[in-house]
Formats: structure tokens, sequence, C-alpha cells
């Protein structure tokens, strides 16, 4: 077991060099770079921009330094001094960037996570245990719309309602009078009055796969011996179905909360543009197309790297579990 | 059951760790309320005429009641010894109130650390034009100016005692510095820019600058350049920024004064390893001026940016600003502008529609009209329609693409006549524009695709098989019309000329393409016709699309003759006309020489300025004042500092 | 859940059926048994009839809609879906429309149409209207449905700001919207099958590459690819070229999902009875793989396959929303939903919403055939 972690703990060091490096070259595949952007941009607004200018810039944001040179001093930086650079748009350091949005991004997450899973569960065990019943058709109905309707256009009908109805424009996640004011109770009231928008669209979406496994895995522990032998035995069937079933199902769901947080944090970025939150996925979707290198650089490495590390810990509890995967590589 | 417990501890556990880690991005303090004018105040009487006063006649000066039992030296010694009496419009088009103090103005843009309305309300040229008409020139920052006979030597007068942000005067040393340190310094200034030299030509000689007192300097070309003036004034929005820096600031920067050992810890701080990169790191440039890092830095705009988070910019007013209206009250009336960022430009039209923003001209869009009107029925706000300065669509051929046979066809005047006789202006007007807009007068405007299949037939080009024509040699044509999305009116005006020019059996089809590819491309020449804005409608701006119809013809031009291609003698006849326009003084430059060039575009349609006199809508806050729909919106925002909030 | 818990074998709701099947149940095909399984799933019998509505509607899309995609009808901009009546003064009528008659509003910039009751226009099936060719070969102008005359106001679901008929958009945009995702699919799936099978199957060194792979490309931003796309094949390619050409190149790198769980199966399937019968019996890899292995996993990949197709016109749309996938003049789905994302189009024109409509059962559709399938994949089971 231990040959084991320690083998796949050294696949882990080219592996991540690799990443690194493919995430730094792709960043800066489209053609130009930040700066053609910005040039552009205060080109468009009819600012003079002369030759000189350009060429400072470039030379104060390193773009005049061959690629590989710009990548070996954000390693560097990385890994001597743990500087992830600095963000060309936001003029800051890239963990200041992140960190700040980091935990209305997670708030939000979570909360979405929670109202998935207070729908699609129930909705998966009524309609693994009636299957084909009227009301299983209408609650699996009910939680796949949520992934059939393009998120972000139902954020700007949602908002628009909200405006036609009220006058208010409910973009943003706290009222004008709290933006930028410490947390206070009505801080507080005021977000939880805009957050069910984002949590409830982000969630809806998710609870359609969640539903199907949640309904298929049901189905395969209500067909096993133990099920069957139990109810021979007369066992009633709430206690049947929740005393092992229920909890077997869920298990496997519980074990992957682990490895969805990175997928959160960039996750739903369309949406939260729309509702022009203050989270991660929209600063990371703006630098993608905008070619801030350090900024989108540092964030995708942060985000592989967990992912890299989640499916490590899941293959080696997946390994400790099951032997056959642990010798599966080495067999023949 | 006990599982089930642990799982909701983790999740309190969690979510409690993310509201305090929520709040630490939102620690500190901000008073961010809009309008809250001070009840009480008084509003003073003019003392002298509003229209063409007198600074001379104002005997008492008056401060925003914000800065009252600040720790600030009185309002007249913060303000220079001749303050400039503000006339940002024309007096016909604005009937100018004195206004109140006090309050803030609420704005969106869609992009981080960049509001471009507070860009322009910020901007303070040296010389100013009213009404950015290019017609009357007045001092601005500085106090006036002469221009010698022959139109070669600029004599300009500091004011007397005008103050940086920081309290610190503003002196000759300002102007050296800019100039001989940094303009003239080629490792901060690496190629000397056009405008800065004789007659604006990229091949003139460089100016020369000397300082002729403490209040005088003069600067003199070898040959007459009397377009200087409006270099210095509205064109391009350069503001002071490029002739005059914070010396006492920079210097710390700068090689030739800092401290060596000083300049090596400032940069290691700063985490930059030449001197260079440390200097335009800490030189804000006038563009810069919106962005984070600007905090802090000298300016002589009326408002400074005092702070900046992930979701909005505060500007608060400039205590030494040098403009005052002619009740001797010291501008700007507004005391802060709350600058917010909404990612998405949807967005940002529907915070404007709710009443978030005091103001909005740049993201504001015709196609919004009805939306505007639907939210400004029960809000606080009004739409205006003013004038737009640009023309907002303009196609181009691009007639040095590499193709012989395009070359050969695109080149051809008849060809350019047919495709701009299938341009169906009233339709699009009607469209697009909600017939907001006119006819252009700049070129032939008529619609008839009759005549432009007669004009496509005398060409000999012939209808194949497909029924697309085919160039005269009898080689297939056909070519790929590719734009950036960069405003709303692109896309439908494209594909309903598309669809005209397919009718006519010019085998063409559009493509939209990102920005940045665009202006590459465009640079690279390889675009054969595409789209983009012009800036036709105000005579100083010298913009007739030369880099988009004869990418090659314009780059020989730039480059005197080392790179591209020798344009034929029409193109260099335009080029030698726009050149002009800042080569004979102003008055003739946007009568004749203006008019002379509108002719050329006429006779040889280098590209297709369909429409003109479009207008722009805008919205203000009911309560503001010194607003007007007569002018140019955009000079609404010039002028600012000048806008106030009603009772 | 008071009352007795059934089994998936046990459906309350259909016992004649269950009767039936039993019958016959020792002696019938696997196809034979899916079927009757897939049966019992309503909802998947519905999505599957709608299926191949859905299906034919796109490939003959030029003939079901009344007008061409990219006629501009000059005076009928931003026109309201049709009203069509089937009663005039004289009691019941065929059905018919109004002329539209525009009024525009200078206080309120607003386009508003009132139907002008002196012009009358009966509804025909198979009219004569603008020509095209069907199925890109039979040059005809039969369209379904329409009126006499082609030239007035027929607009199932109303028009663009350009005066274009909404209905027939969404008919052509759906041939290029479901195409795409099936060519995006297909590709997805023969790398993710190949490469999980013989990460799976082979193990060793085999696997560990792999998996790595799988790993890095896990990690790639697609983004900045997709604009590194966009700039980099041919210009003169036409939107749908390149968007296409994107979808190819992009399958390329998408398949890491589903070989992971290939090689899932193939870990737990190779250590099967049969697997081991077969090695025994002397099969060759590739006839364990190709006859025993892949056969036994065909359920879990259709069920993926239904599952990935919507997620893949969702991702169009979402594209088109960032301005990095298809755009006009290209018709998809997406592309017409560009024009139903501002503000004055769900306030004054909510019809522009309609394209959503077909992409939530386009997608419930898929997802109800891939639920029915799923059910119905392993028939011995029960």
């Amino acid at each position: 077991m231990l040959n084991y972690i320690g083998h796949r703990l050294l696949q882990l060091i080219p592996l991540l060099i690799a990443i690194s490096i493919i995430i730094f070259v792709i960043i800066q595949l489209p053609p130009g770079n930040y700066l053609t952007t910005y040039i552009q941009q205060l080109e468009l607004s009819g600012t003079a921009v002369n030759q000189s200018e350009v060429l400072n810039l470039q030379h104060q944001y390193g773009l005049d330094q061959p690629v590989y040179v710009q990548y070996f001093i954000w390693m560097k930086n990385i890994l001597f001094h743990w500087d992830f650079g600095n963000s060309f748009q936001w003029q800051e350091p890239v963990t200041k960037v992140i960190g700040d949005r980091i935990g209305l991004t997670m708030l939000i997450a979570i909360f979405s996570l929670i109202f998935t899973w207070v729908i699609a569960i129930p909705i998966g065990i009524y309609s693994a245990v009636r299957q084909y019943s009227i009301f299983d058709y209408i609650f699996t109905f009910i939680g796949y719309i949520g992934l059939a309707v393009p998120n972000f256009l139902i954020a700007l009908v949602i908002v628009f309602y909200v405006f036609d109805h009220t006058g208010l424009a409910i973009s943003g996640l706290f009222a004008p009078e709290y933006v930028g004011q410490p947390w206070s109770w009505g801080k507080i009231v005021s977000m939880l009055e805009r957050i069910w928008v984002p949590v409830v669209i982000v969630g809806t979406a998710g609870t359609a796969g969640l539903i199907r496994t949640t309904r298929a895995m049901l189905l395969d522990e209500l067909g096993k011996q133990y099920v069957i032998t139990a109810r021979a035995k007369g066992v009633a069937e709430k206690k049947l179905l929740f005393k092992y079933p229920i909890r077997l199902a869920i298990n496997p769901l519980v074990s992957t909360i682990g490895w969805t947080l990175p997928a959160l944090i960039s996750g739903s970025a369309i949406v939260e543009i729309v509702l022009n939150l203050p989270t991660t996925g929209p600063v990371l979707l703006n630098a993608l197309m905008n070619q801030d290198m350090y900024l989108a650089g540092s964030f995708l490495l942060i985000l592989s790297v967990l992912t890299v590390i989640g499916t490590l810990i899941s293959d080696i509890l997946l390994a400790w579990i099951d032997p056959r995967i642990r010798f599966g590589g080495m067999e023949e | 059951m006990r599982m089930r417990k642990n799982m909701l501890l983790i999740l309190t556990l969690i979510i409690i760790v993310s509201l305090s880690l929520a709040g630490c991005g939102y620690s500190t303090k901000s008073n961010a309320s809009a309008g809250n004018s001070y009840p009480n105040q008084k509003v003073h009487k003019a003392q002298t005429s509003i229209t063409n006063g007198e600074v001379s006649e104002i005997k008492k000066y008056y401060q925003s009641p914000m800065l009252e039992n600040k720790d600030l030296p009185s309002v007249e010694k913060r303000l220079p010894k001749v303050p400039k009496l503000t006339n940002e419009m024309p007096e016909d088009e604005l009937d100018y109130h004195i206004g109140r103090y006090g309050g803030t103005m609420n704005t969106v843009t869609s992009v981080v650390d960049w509001d471009a309305d507070v860009f322009v309300m910020n901007n303070e040229p040296l010389i100013n034009t009213p009404g950015i008409i290019g017609e009357k020139f007045t001092g601005n920052v500085l106090e006036g100016y002469e221009e010698s006979p022959d139109h070669k030597t600029f004599t300009f007068h500091l004011r007397d005692g005008l103050k940086w942000s920081d309290g610190y005067p503003v002196t000759m040393k300002d102007f050296e510095f800019a100039i001989n340190d940094v303009i003239f310094n080629n490792e901060l200034t690496a190629s000397f820019p056009a405008w800065l030299r004789s007659g604006n030509d990229p091949q003139g000689k460089p100016m020369t600058f000397k300082v002729v007192d403490p209040l005088t300097f003069k600067i003199a070309f070898d040959k007459p350049y009397p377009g200087f003036l409006i270099q210095l004034s509205v064109k391009g929005w350069r503001g002071y920024n490029d002739l005059l820096k914070p010396y006492h600031y920079l210097k710390k920067y700068h090689k030739k004064y800092a401290d060596q050992e000083q300049l090596k810890a400032e940069m290691k701080k700063a985490g930059v390893t030449d001197w260079v990169q440390l200097f335009n790191k800490k030189d804000i440039i006038n563009t810069e001026l919106t962005h984070r890092d600007a905090q802090g830095f000298p300016v002589l705009n009326p408002w400074m940016v005092s702070k900046s988070t992930d979701t909005y910019t505060e500007y608060t007013r400039n205590p030494y600003y040098f403009k005052v209206d002619a009740a001797g009250n010291q501008l700007p009336y507004i005391d802060k502008i709350h600058s917010t960022y909404v990612q998405d430009m949807e967005m940002v039209n529907l915070d404007m529609v709710s009443g978030k923003a005091d103001f909005a001209r740049e993201s504001a869009a015709l196609s919004k009209m009805a939306m505007y009107k639907k939210g400004s029925k029960n809000s606080n706000f009004k739409v205006i329609l003013a004038k737009m300065h640009l023309v907002p669509t303009t196609f181009y051929l691009n007639l040095t693409y590499k193709d012989p046979v395009w070359r050969k066809v695109a080149g051809n005047e008849k060809f350019r006549k047919a495709l701009s006789l299938a341009i169906p202006r009233q339709e699009i007007i009607d469209t697009v524009y909600y017939g907001l807009a006119d006819p252009s007068t700049l070129i032939k405007s008529d619609y008839d695709p009759k005549e432009a299949n007669k004009l496509l037939d005398e060409m000999g080009m012939k209808k194949g098989k497909d029924g697309m024509r085919r160039a005269p040699d009898g080689s297939k044509f056909s070519f790929t019309f590719q734009i950036q999305p960069a405003s709303p009116d692109f896309v439908p005006m494209t594909e309903i000329i598309v669809q005209e020019w397919r009718n006519l059996g010019i085998d063409v089809t559009m493509k939209q393409i990102d920005g940045a590819l665009w202006s590459q491309r465009n640079a690279a020449n390889s675009l054969q016709c595409s789209m983009m804005w012009i800036d036709v409608n105000r005579w100083y701006e010298g913009s007739w699309g030369q880099d988009k119809f004869g990418v090659l013809w314009n780059k020989w031009d730039t480059t005197d003759g080392k790179e591209g291609e020798k344009p034929p003698k029409d193109v260099q006849h335009l080029y030698d006309l726009v050149n002009k326009l800042y080569q004979v003084p102003p008055e003739e430059a946007r009568t004749e020489v203006y008019q002379q060039i509108k002719d050329e575009v006429n006779k040889h349609n280098w590209f297709f300025s369909p429409i003109e006199n479009v207008q722009q809508p805008v919205i203000v806050n009911k309560k503001l004042g010194n607003v007007t729909g007569k002018g140019y919106a955009i000079a609404l925002n010039f002028s600012g500092e000048q806008l106030y909030y009603k009772k | 859940m008071s009352t007795g818990i059934e089994t998936n074998n046990q459906p309350p709701v259909t016992p004649k059926s269950v009767k039936k099947q039993k019958e016959g149940y020792e002696v019938a095909s696997q196809w034979k048994l899916t079927w009757w399984n897939f049966k019992k799933n309503k909802m998947a019998l519905v999505a599957a009839v709608l299926f191949i509505v859905l299906i034919i509607m796109a490939i003959f899309c030029s003939f079901w809609s009344p007008h061409l995609p990219n006629e501009r009808f000059k005076t009928y901009k931003d026109a309201p879906p049709a009203n069509v009546h089937f009663s005039d003064e004289n009691g019941i009528s065929r059905p018919f429309v109004y002329d539209l008659q525009l009024k525009v509003n200078k206080e309120t910039f607003r386009r508003t149409y009132v139907e002008d009751k002196s012009k009358k226009y009966y509804l025909h099936f198979f009219v004569k209207g603008g020509s095209y060719k069907l199925l890109g070969i039979i040059p005809t102008k039969t369209h379904f449905i329409g009126l006499e005359d082609s030239t007035k106001p027929f607009f199932i679901m109303g028009t663009d700001d350009l005066g274009r008929d909404l209905f027939t958009r969404i008919l052509y945009g759906s041939r290029i919207s479901l195409s795409f995702a099936f060519v995006g699919i297909f590709f997805t799936f023969i790398f993710g099958i190949i490469l999980g099978g013989i990460s799976g199957y082979f193990g060793g060194v085999a696997d560990t590459i792999i998996q790595r792979l799988i790993d890095l490309l896990l990690s790639l931003p697609t983004i900045p690819l997709w604009m590194a796309l966009a700039a980099a094949l041919p210009s003169s390619w036409s939107t749908s070229q390149t968007y296409f050409g994107m979808v190819l190149i992009l399958s390329v790198i998408g398949w890491t999902g589903l070989a992971r769980v290939v090689r899932g199966q193939m870990l737990a399937l190779r250590e099967e009875d049969f697997t081991m019968a077969a090695r025994l019996a002397g099969a060759s890899n590739s006839r364990i793989i190709f006859k025993h292995l892949l056969p036994s996993m065909t359920s879990y990949m259709i069920v993926n396959l239904t599952i990935t197709i919507p997620t893949m016109i969702l991702g169009e749309t979402s594209l088109s929303f960032l301005g990095l996938g298809l755009q006009a003049p290209a018709i998809s789905w997406g592309v017409l939903l560009e024009d139903a994302q501002h503000l004055e189009s769900i306030a004054f024109h909510p019809w522009l919403l309609w394209p959503v409509a077909f992409v939530i059962v386009t997608v419930l559709i898929f997802n109800f055939l891939g639920d029915g399938l799923r059910d119905a994949a392993d028939p011995y089971k029960s």
C-alpha cells in the first residue's frame, strides 16, 4: 500500500510540471496578449495611445520577454516566494484577487449544494421507491427542468421580472447601501434576499444528475438479497428503507463532496456574470478572455492541483478498499 | 444518524468559515449614499457675467461644505491667483446656472478599473476648446497662450499659484521634468510621438522647449504647426499629462534624480528589475487615472481616485482644483463619483434603467431607447438625445489586400459605387437607429440595386451557374466580411448589407471575430472587408479610415516608405490634405481643408459611411443641472465639473 | 411512504403488461426484453416519440418552415406571433390571419402592430413560397404550411428585429445545433472507448500513461483554446465551418470523463467469470474486448451518450453568450438565443425566447430517453 502511494506521489511531480507548462502555453495561444486587448479598448473609446506608451507598457508588464523566460519567472516566484504574480487587470496580487472572492464563492457553492441535495435526494428516493408512478414522472420532470434551461438566460429573466415588478435591479449580492460596508445584520438580510437567485439557478442545474444517481443506486440496493430477506422477515417497509438502502445509496455521494469543490469554485461563471456576483468564476473567465495571464495561469494551476490531489486521494481510497485496483497496474 | 449529525456539523462549520472569509474583503468603511446635498446651503449670486465674465471681478471664493473643518488652507490659498472661470460649453448650447454643492454621482461601467464616462469627465487638457468643437481656444490648465504669426512658436503661461491635488505648487520644473527627462529621454520614450513633431508629421523634426521665466515657457517647431493647439486641447483625450508631470512625486523614481540605493530599494519593493519599469509603474499616465494604483498620485483633475474595491471605485473632489464659476464657487459642484463595476453589459443597462446611474453615456445605446423610456417613467432619471461625436458604423474594403484579382475588382471605382448603391440606408436607419439618423451626405446615398447591377455588368462581372458573379477575368470572386461585435449595431447592419450585396450576385459572407484578433488582422493587412466607426464629424480628428481601406499604403506613409506600398496619387492627395489640417490655421482647416477632404471621399468612395447625424442617448438624473442635449453628448461628460444636483 | 414498497420488477402502474411479459420471458431475445422494460417508463416512451419527431423536423426543416431563414420582411420587423383566427363574423371559418399594420410610438420608442381587419389571408398546406433545395438536392418551392402570398405576415413565432421569421430560423437552427452535438459526441466516444478500454484492459504502463494524460487534459483551460482555435483556423472558413472544426478538435480532448468510466467498467468486467472462461478457451485479447467486454457495456454507453448530448447543446448556447461559439450569420439555437439575451427582448419581444422552449424540450427528451434506456438496459437483472 505504501509502495502504491509512493509510486503515485512520484508520478505527481512530472505531472504538475507538465500541467503548469501546458496551462501557461495555452493561455497565451490566442492571438495578441493582454496589452492588445487593453490598447484596443482605449482606442475604441477614442483615446490616443502612442507607440512609446505601448512599448513602455510591454516592458512594465514583462511582456517583451520570450515566453519561456516569463514561464520560469512565474514558476520561480511561486516555488521560492509563494508569489503567484500580479493581475494585469486588477493591478493586485493574484492571491488577493482570488482571496477577496473565495468566501462568497464558497458560500454560494455550499448553499447551492445543499439546495441541490434537499431537492434531488428526496425526489431520487421517491422515484426509486415508486418507480413509474405519476408523481415519479412529475417530480423527475421538475428535477430535470433546471438542467434543461440555459442558466444565464433564466437568471436574466428572473432579474428582469423582479425589476419589472419592483423597479429594483437585484444584480450583485447586496443592496447598494450595503456595498463596501462591514458586515451587519442588515447586510446579511440584504444578502439573503438576493442570494436565493444564484442558489436556485445553480442548484437546480445540478439536481438532474443527483436525482439520477440516487435513483439508480437505490434501485440497485432495493434489488439486493438483504432487502428481500428483510422484507420476508416482516420488517416494516419504512424501517426497511431507512435502515440500510438509503444510507448506502447516499454514501457514494458524500464521498464525492471533496472533489466537487474545485468545480464549484470555477463552475457557474456565466450565471455569476449575469447576476454580477463578486465571486471567482467571472474573474477567471474574464482573465482568460483578456489574457490576464498570471491571474488565469495561477488560478488554473491552483484548481488543477486541487483536482489532481482530489483524484489521488480518491484513487488511494479506492485502492485501499479494492485491492484489485492496487495490483491491477502491476499484474501483467 | 450519527453520520448525519457529523455532516451537519461540518456544513455549519464551512458556512461560518466562508462567511467570515467573505467578510474580510469588506472590512473598510465608506459612505456611498447618492445625492446627499447640503440642504441649508446658500446659492451664491454671480459676481460677474456667467457667460463671458472676468475672473478679476470675483471678490470672494466659496468652497464645498465637505471641505469645511478639514485641515486645509483657505480656498483662496488653494486656488491659483487667476482661477479658470468655467466655460466648458458654448453659450448657445448651454444655459449655465450657478450650481449647488454636494452629492455623489453614480456611474456604471463594465470594465475593471476603467470608466469611460468618468475618464472623460476627469479629463483636463492644457488648452480647451468649448463644446469640443475646435472653433475657439481658451486657457485651461494653462492660463493662456500666444501664437507667433508664422505659427511656429507658441508661448504658454502657467497659472500663478496652481497646485497639485496634494497641495504642492505646479512649477516650471514639472514641465521641464515631463519634457526633458521623460519625453526626450529615449529610455522612457522609445519613439518620439508624431504630434510633438513639426506639422504632426511622423518624419517632422521634434519640438524644442524653452523656459522663459517661472511662469512662461515656449515650444517651437521648424515648420508652421497651428494645429498644435487642437492637439493640446481635445484631440485623443490626452489631457495635460504628457507635458506636465508632478516632479516632486516622481523624482524619487527617476534615475537622474534619485539616490541609487533608494532607487534599488524602491525597485525591490515594487517587484521590478529596472528603473524604467519602476518609473512607468509609478507614473500614472492620463489613461490610467481611473486605475486603482492612481490613488495618491498628484493630479489637476476635478476628482481623484480615493478608493477602489472589487465592485466599485470612488472618486473624491480635488480640493486644489483650479476652476470656479461666476459666483466664485470652486468647482466641481459634486463631491464624489461612485463608479460601480458590473460585469455584463446587459446588467449595466439594467442598472441604468432602474435608476442606479446618475449619468451614463458610454454604455447607452439607441437599441435600448424603449427600455430607458419604460424605466424612466417611474424613476429618478430622464433620457436626453444629443449629437453623437462619431459615425458609429462605416464599412471598408481593404484596397491593398494581397490578392491581385481582389485588388483589380475592389480598386475599380465602379465596383465600389455599385456596392454603395446597394446599401438600403433608410431601412438601416429605421431598423438599427430607430429613425434617429440621416442618410450620409459624405457619399452619394441613393438606393438603386438596378443601377448597381448595371455597373457590375459593365465591369464584366458575369454571373456563374450558381448565380454569383465572377471576376472580370472569369475567375471565382468571393470575400469575407469580418467584423468584431464592438457595438450592438454592427451585427444587424452587416447582416442587412451582406444580404443586399449577395442579391447583386457578390459572393460575400459575414464572419464575427474577437476584437483583439480583428485589430491584429487589420494591422497585418489580412482583412478584406470590415467595419468600424469613424471620427469624421469633427474636423480635427483627421481619421478618414486611412489605416483600414488601404492598410499597406498607410504603413508606407507612417514609416516614410520603409514598409508597405506607395499609395496611388489620389490616396496620397488625401494624406496630404489630412496633414494640412494641422499645418494651416484652425479656421482655415475646419472650413476649407475639411471640405476638400469630404469632396475627395465623395469622389472616390474609399469607404462606405451610410449614415450621419446619429443621435446618442444619455441617461441623466432628473435633478442634474447644467445638462443640455444641444451639443455633442460626450461634451456633457467633458464638462462634468459643471454638473450639480438641483434642490 | 406508508404503504408497501414495490421493487422495480413489480411496477404498480402496469400490472397487465407485466403479466403478459412474464409469459415469454424465458425465451425472449435480449432486445425484446430491453424493449419490454423500456416500455414501462412512460416518460421515456413519450421522449422516444418526440425524439423521432425532432429528428424529422431537423432533417426536413426547409420543408416544414413557412419561409426562408434569411428572408427579411421589411414591413414586419419585430412582429408578434401570428394570431390565427378560426372564425370570422360569419361564424366558423377555415383558419386565416389578418394583415398587420405597424404603429410606431415616438414617445415610448416602441413598435407595435395592429391587425388590419380589412385584409384577410387563409392558411394553406403545401403552398408555394421561396425556393430551396430539399435535403440540399431537390430544388422545390413547396412549403408545408403558409399563405398563398408568401410575402404576407404569417409568422408562427413572430419575427426578429430584421423582420425574419423566427419559427423558420428555429427549425433551421435545430439542424445545426443537433448535428454538431452528434458529431462532437461521436468523436468523443470513439476516443473515450478506445483509450479507456486500453487503459482498463491492459493496465500496466499503458494504464499509467493514459491515466496521467487524462489528469493533464482535465486541467486544460478550454476558453483560451477556443479563442486560439478561432484565430488559427483559416479566416476564409465560414462561421459554421470554423465552429465545426473546433468541435472536432475539442472532442479530441473531451473524451477523458468517458474514458475514466470505461476503464473502471473494464477493470471490473475483466475479473468476471465469463472473461476468465473466454480467456481459458483461448480467445484473443481483441476477441475478448469486442465480443465480450464491449457488448456488456453498450447499455452504459448508450445511456452516457443520451445524457451527454444535451450538455453539448447547452454548451453551445453558453459559448454563444460569451461570443465564442457559433455566431450570426450561422443559424443555431445558441445564435438565436443571443437575440433573446437583451432586456428589451424580454420586455417587449418575449417571443424571441421561443428557441429556449426547443432547447428545454430537447434536453428533456434526451434525459428521459437516457433514463428509460438505463432502466431497460439490464433486462436480466430482475
